[in-house]
């Protein structure tokens, strides 16, 4: 199964390519899935891998759900 | 009818042993909203000029605000103010928990201690009922067991706040503790209460506040709460807390690391919210009225110890800043410090710098004590908090802050005491994060980062950017974010879940029949910093620019690794945000605001008693 990515906020708003638009995400690390979405790194305060706070290092698997959930208010 | 308030002022003079109460004035709520609002109202009109902090002319006020104890959310934060002892200016120190919501419950709008009691006392509220109360057989004793002895004495339903023996002996950034583990931790407001000999305040309240218009303000509360629900960020918020901001703050370069030489620590996986929450965390814990509970209970197989936390800037100050790789060392020592109610962020700095000024040879083994003072020695960290509260060899130095101790040991520390107007940095590193670092430069309490908090403005126009808009992020932050501080509600549904600002007007204009934008409400907001401003300037005889510039650390030693590597922030660069920030706020060179401000914002008469 495919992994699913879900992206939060304000980081729409910087995404260049759609995650759908990618054919494989497994055995890729979440900071090359953030560059092949031109979504800045740092933007993206928590990334969320199946209800658990991962680091950006980590690499994505068949069947996980990722969610990118950027800071919000300005701080 | 002043709707919205508790109706009154609660004054104590523990000299003279007096007990006043006096109608809340509705023309000082309208200028001021309540809150640290309030604090430094009553502050600035009624404090003798040149104070001692810690003397018995000094005033402790702790204020709840409007929105305090209503159904609004997170509407449970309080406003402890004072002149500092630690930076000898402003001080206001906001604390959740439940407190706030008894006080206003009981009746009132601020609590103001002055004096000093003869002995150790603690103060009695319940409702009408107010009482100075012998505390001899709790003095001596740390904060977490005082709270834990009064409930029993006096029942669940009292909110409690103590000091612990750093409050007792005067440290300069000993904290007020509420609700097992919630501190308002920085300045010194627990020193100044131990300096009036009063050891906790006890309080009840079982009446109403009185709602101008229930049922718009139901409608409104609703709204509030059913957008908290809907964000996409509470998942992540509820369940790691502020612990989450550990990876970020590591991968950006930001985590504070050794004293503040770098902005990411090796082996930071073992501080995240993921292994926190794994091997430490047994439940959330909120505040009064939260829909987002933040706080996490824990418990340290290791140490065999219940606490709350650790939070994010334990985790930096504790943790990146002294090098402690492990949690449980770091929730050991948040659990000791509000055992001895000092401030983690405060001490955590104070530690790091000495441990820095050993392993330079600044100070040895014969200063110490013999403790090995190195960096990631977690046993040393332990020691020093306790030679801190307890003001024994070193920690008597350390517990007057990095300033301070950095003019005992001289030898050059000062370029690394990372402190801003006497106040220790809390848990951002700014080498690459330029509006940041003039966040701490000009917060109106020292060196903290919650009346600003730009360094995601920084990441998101560039970091490297000297521009007038990074100025003015920081000015709008400083307005927007304290002003919850006046309201006595928390800020975080607005920054962690992105609630709508515009939605709390109606809530606060339902609560007191005011009608008021969020723009108005900013203009107040600004009245507060200015006057905090004023405050400084009257107290402080040499205050100007060169109490808003940073350590040299940041502008002569680039960050040595991580992210951030090789990075600083040149002193003209600093120099040149300043300016940009002074002219936009309508302040001089030296940053004393101009007449024209002090005119748009009613506080002419006040600046003639500068």
């Amino acid at each position: 199964m495919a992994a699913v990515v879900d992206i939060v906020g304000l980081l729409k708003d910087y995404v260049k390519v759609a995650p759908e638009q990618l054919e494989t995400l497994e055995g890729m690390t979440v900071s090359a899935l953030l560059r092949k979405l031109g979504l800045p790194s740092e933007l993206v305060a928590f990334v969320i891998v199946n209800g658990r706070l991962k680091p950006k290092s980590y690499t994505l698997k068949s069947g996980d759900s990722v969610k990118l959930v950027p800071f919000v208010g300005g701080g | 009818m002043l709707y919205g308030y508790g109706g009154h002022i609660l004054r104590i003079d523990l000299s003279a042993e007096s007990i006043v109460k006096e109608p809340t004035d509705p023309k000082i709520a309208e200028q001021f909203l309540g809150g640290r609002g309030f604090g430094i109202y009553y502050l600035f009109s009624e404090l003798p000029n040149g104070a001692n902090p810690l003397g018995p002319e000094n005033m402790l006020l702790i204020s709840p605000g409007p929105l305090s104890g209503t159904l609004v959310p997170g509407a449970g934060k309080l406003d402890i103010t004072c002149k500092s002892p630690l930076t000898g200016g402003y001080a206001s120190s906001s604390v959740g928990g439940i407190l706030t919501a008894e006080i206003k419950y009981a009746g009132y709008d601020s609590i103001i201690l002055t004096g000093k009691a003869s002995k150790p006392v603690y103060i009695f509220v319940d409702d009408d009922k107010v009482e100075i109360r012998d505390a001899s057989d709790l003095w001596g004793l740390g904060s977490l067991t005082v709270e834990e002895i009064l409930k029993k004495r006096l029942g669940e339903e009292f909110q409690i706040a103590t000091i612990g023996q750093g409050g007792e002996n005067g440290v300069k950034y000993a904290c007020i503790t509420t609700d097992y583990g919630r501190q308002a931790g920085r300045g010194g407001v627990g020193a100044v209460m131990g300096s009036k000999n009063v050891k906790a305040i006890a309080v009840r309240g079982t009446k109403g506040i009185p709602i101008a218009d229930v049922k718009a303000f139901r409608k409104a509360a609703r709204t509030l709460y059913r957008e908290c629900k809907k964000s996409e960020g509470l998942e992540v918020w509820q369940k790691y807390g502020t612990a989450g901001v550990v990876t970020w703050a590591n991968e950006i370069g930001a985590f504070p690391t050794r004293n503040f030489s770098s902005g990411m620590l090796d082996g930071y996986e073992s501080l995240g919210g993921e292994l926190m929450r794994e091997k430490i965390v047994v439940t959330d814990k909120g505040c009064f009225g939260c829909p987002s509970p933040c706080g996490k209970w824990s418990h340290s197989k290791k140490y065999d110890i219940r606490l709350e936390g650790p939070e994010y800037e334990t985790s930096a100050m504790v943790g990146g800043d002294c090098a402690i790789t492990d949690i449980e060392d770091v929730a050991y020592a948040n659990y000791v410090a509000d055992e001895l109610g000092i401030d983690t962020i405060s001490a955590g700095n104070a530690i790091a710098f000495a441990m820095e000024c050993y392993e330079r040879g600044i100070i040895t083994d014969k200063d110490t004590d013999g403790v090995q003072l190195t960096f990631g020695n977690a046993e040393a960290v332990f020691t020093m908090l306790h030679k801190i509260a307890h003001r024994e060899g070193i920690g008597d130095i350390l517990a007057e802050g990095v300033k301070h101790a950095s003019q005992v040991f001289g030898k050059g520390s000062e370029a690394f005491a990372i402190q801003a107007k006497g106040m220790e940095f809390s848990g951002y590193d700014c080498h690459a994060a330029p509006s940041m670092l003039l966040s701490y430069m000009t917060c109106d309490v020292g060196a903290h980062h919650n009346r600003s908090w730009s360094i995601t403005y920084d990441l998101q126009v560039g970091r490297e950017k000297i521009t007038p808009d990074k100025a003015a992020k920081v000015i709008e932050l400083q307005h927007t974010r304290p002003l919850f501080d006046a309201l006595g509600a928390c800020r975080l549904q607005w920054v962690e879940l992105g609630l709508d600002l515009n939605l709390y007007p109606p809530a606060l204009a339902a609560i007191t029949g005011i009608e008021r934008s969020w723009e108005d409400l900013l203009k107040v907001s600004e009245r507060i910093w200015n006057l905090t401003r004023l405050f400084w300037f009257r107290e402080v005889p040499d205050f100007g620019r060169a109490w808003d510039m940073p350590p040299a650390r940041f502008y002569e030693e680039p960050a040595v690794s991580g992210p951030t590597k090789g990075s600083l922030v040149a002193r003209q660069d600093a120099e040149k945000l300043l300016d940009m920030y002074y002219e936009q706020r309508g302040w001089d060179a030296q940053g004393r605001p101009l007449p024209d401000k002090l005119e748009e914002l009613g506080l002419v008469e006040f600046a003639e008693k500068v």
